[in-house]
């Protein structure tokens, strides 16, 4: 690992998205410039509404969109632009990884849970068959899942469980940067809290560093160093959490913080046709 | 106070590979005329299926039984015509997606007017005028633009309020909203549910609100009933339930929330999952998660019971509240 190095650092990033509107060309600038960094073992978070650009910023960092223009280094090393070769986006891979919101589509539903961890310390591991059982146990035992649901395929699981599984095979490759892209949205309340402190703890034992994706600022709060505020794919705000909770200095923030449910509080008209 | 919706031991099954599971095992609500309710509950705990059920909208092969009374109405006597009546004039709903439940290939204007002129023969100038009216009560400024413009030309804020403009110009006596603001952005949710409870309150319509959150529902509604696994849990008024909460769910409910307690401190979670109706183990449903659970718990089924100001069912709530009842250490993780 380089010394000293970011784990992740974004520099000036950009997307532009070219489409039509009925007969004309349309461009759609998705990200608009952004830059940040993620120390090792930190935790981001990039909050915004739909629209915002999060998605396609995380979408960038693993590879998933080309950016129209910017920099991201991994580790200090800077990514390559254009095509990417397998060779390469192994390389990357073992370094950044990505859980999705939805665990009921991004898990093969063919594929045992042990299995679909086999599969991934097989791509990324390079170990012997022995070691790669051991690995396996010890993910299951990470993020809280006995033996009986290592044996079972994803149709046996509830929705916690299944990000369960996501988060381990995410884990197999042992990145350095853990992209959790709105990965608690669709738990339940009382799943989500059990999902959030299973991220916690992985974090002070393995010192991955995440970058969170979200909309939720209750969550963002709970599980964030650091938060950067997007808003049509500009940086609006970056803060310490504590900061920005405490003190937001742009009305956006603001309007996002005061839009909040909580005890005591009531809807309120802005009069803005979203 | 008579109730406009009575909802009396009213218990749902649905088949499922041939055998009947119920999807609410025992339920009585009662909502007053202009008064708004808050089902709260996570997923599978039953509080869609009671708007179903009202509207009856049931799937085929759905029994229903117990007492469903609007106005002093059976309604699960109603005829198809006076169903037919009953949805059109009655009661509204406004439902989670707007896209999957407007016409795509009509215009705002079509799908706002035909309850009007089919059911009530209205004029469908004089209708068209009392959309556009509507949807400037729902803060669209451009409204005589938006009736001729598709669902697809609308964000999903905007057509949720054409959604709440629909279910107002029937001029219902309830609206059932289920998750109305849940798929839409925190600010854009702000926005609908001032405007929601606003234009409610003005026309004095009651409402049964369904959501999983807590605290939305406080901030619109009068009371508030807890849904878990088919049962209401625990039912009081929507402004002391955050701190006077009184069931063991409730309480642990508003714990695992991530504002509640201290930055960096785990959540207190709940251990295991919430559980579908069909599972509720023989006692209390919430006992394989309980943390005040007792022996009595496991095998009797706690009935709801008025327990200071409000109604509670868990047979160790009055030691829970003296703090006689303690917590075992359960950690989710």
């Amino acid at each position: 690992m380089a010394n000293g190095a970011p784990a992740l650092e974004v520099r000036d990033l950009r997307k532009v998205f070219h489409g039509r509107r009925g007969d004309e060309k349309a461009e759609l600038v998705a990200v608009d410039g952004i830059s940040f960094s993620l120390a090792a073992g930190g935790s981001l978070a990039i909050v915004g509404e739909s629209g915002s650009g999060k998605t396609t910023c995380a979408r960038m960092i693993v590879g998933l969109v080309r950016p129209t223009a910017g920099e991201i280094c991994v580790l200090g090393r800077p990514h390559v632009r254009g095509r990417l070769s397998t060779r390469e986006r192994r390389r990357r891979a073992r370094a950044v990884q990505i859980v999705f919101q939805d665990p009921y589509v991004s898990l093969d539903r063919r594929y045992r849970v042990r299995d679909c961890l086999r599969e991934a310390l097989h791509l990324y591991g390079g170990r012997d068959r022995a070691a790669r059982e051991r690995r396996i146990d010890e993910l299951l035992e990470l993020v809280g899942l006995d033996r009986r649901q290592g044996d079972a395929f994803p149709r046996a699981l509830s929705g916690g469980q299944r990000q369960r599984v996501t988060i381990a095979r995410a884990l197999a490759a042992d990145p350095r940067v853990l992209i959790l892209d709105e990965a608690v949205a669709s738990l339940d309340v009382s799943i989500q809290a059990q999902i959030l402190n299973l991220l916690a703890r992985i974090r002070s034992e393995t010192a991955v560093a995440y970058l969170f994706i979200s909309h939720d600022l209750a969550v963002v709060r709970q599980i964030s160093d650091e938060v950067v505020v997007m808003r049509s794919g500009c940086v609006v705000e970056h803060a310490p959490t504590e900061v920005l909770f405490n003190a937001p200095s742009d009305p956006y923030t603001q309007r996002l913080l005061g839009s909040v449910p909580r005890p005591g509080w009531r809807p309120q008209r802005h009069g803005i046709v979203a | 106070m008579s109730a406009l919706l009575e909802l009396e031991r009213l218990r749902v099954e649905l088949p499922v590979e041939g055998a009947m599971r119920p999807v609410i095992h025992e339920l009585s609500l009662e909502i007053a005329p202009g008064e708004a309710v808050g089902l709260v509950g996570e997923s599978g705990s039953g509080k869609s299926t009671t708007a179903r059920s009202v509207m009856r909208l049931l799937p085929s092969g759905a029994d229903i039984s117990g007492g469903l009374r609007f106005d002093g109405v059976d309604l699960l006597g109603l005829d198809r015509r006076g169903l037919r009546e009953f949805r059109a004039r009655e009661v509204s709903m406004i439902f989670q997606d707007p896209r999957a439940h407007i016409n795509p290939v009509r215009t705002i204007g079509d799908f706002l007017v035909e309850v009007l002129t089919t059911v009530r023969g209205e004029r469908r100038e004089a209708a068209l005028a009392r959309a556009e009216e509507m949807l400037r009560d729902v803060g669209i400024t451009d409204a005589s633009r938006r009736l001729r413009q598709h669902p697809h030309e609308l964000s999903g804020g905007l057509l949720q309020r054409v959604m709440i403009a629909a279910a107002l110009l029937a001029e219902p006596r309830l609206i059932l909203a289920d998750e109305p603001s849940t798929a839409l952005d925190v600010t854009t949710q702000e926005e609908v549910m001032a405007i929601l409870d606003e234009q409610r309150r003005e026309r004095n319509v009651a409402m049964m609100f369904i959501t999983h959150d807590l605290d939305l529902a406080a901030a619109v509604c009068d009371r508030i009933a807890v849904m878990y696994a088919g049962f209401i849990v625990e039912e009081g008024a929507a402004s002391t339930l955050h701190a006077e909460a009184r069931h063991p769910y409730t309480r642990a409910l508003i714990a695992a929330r991530p504002d509640s307690g201290a930055r960096g401190e785990p959540l207190r979670a709940i251990p295991g999952r919430p559980l579908s109706a069909f599972e509720a183990p023989e006692g209390c449903a919430f006992a394989t998660r309980c943390p005040h659970v007792g022996d009595v718990c496991r095998t009797t089924r706690p009935p709801l019971r008025e327990f200071d100001g409000g109604l509670v069912a868990c047979v160790r709530a009055a030691e829970i509240r003296e703090g006689a009842a303690p917590a075992q250490a359960a950690n989710g993780v």
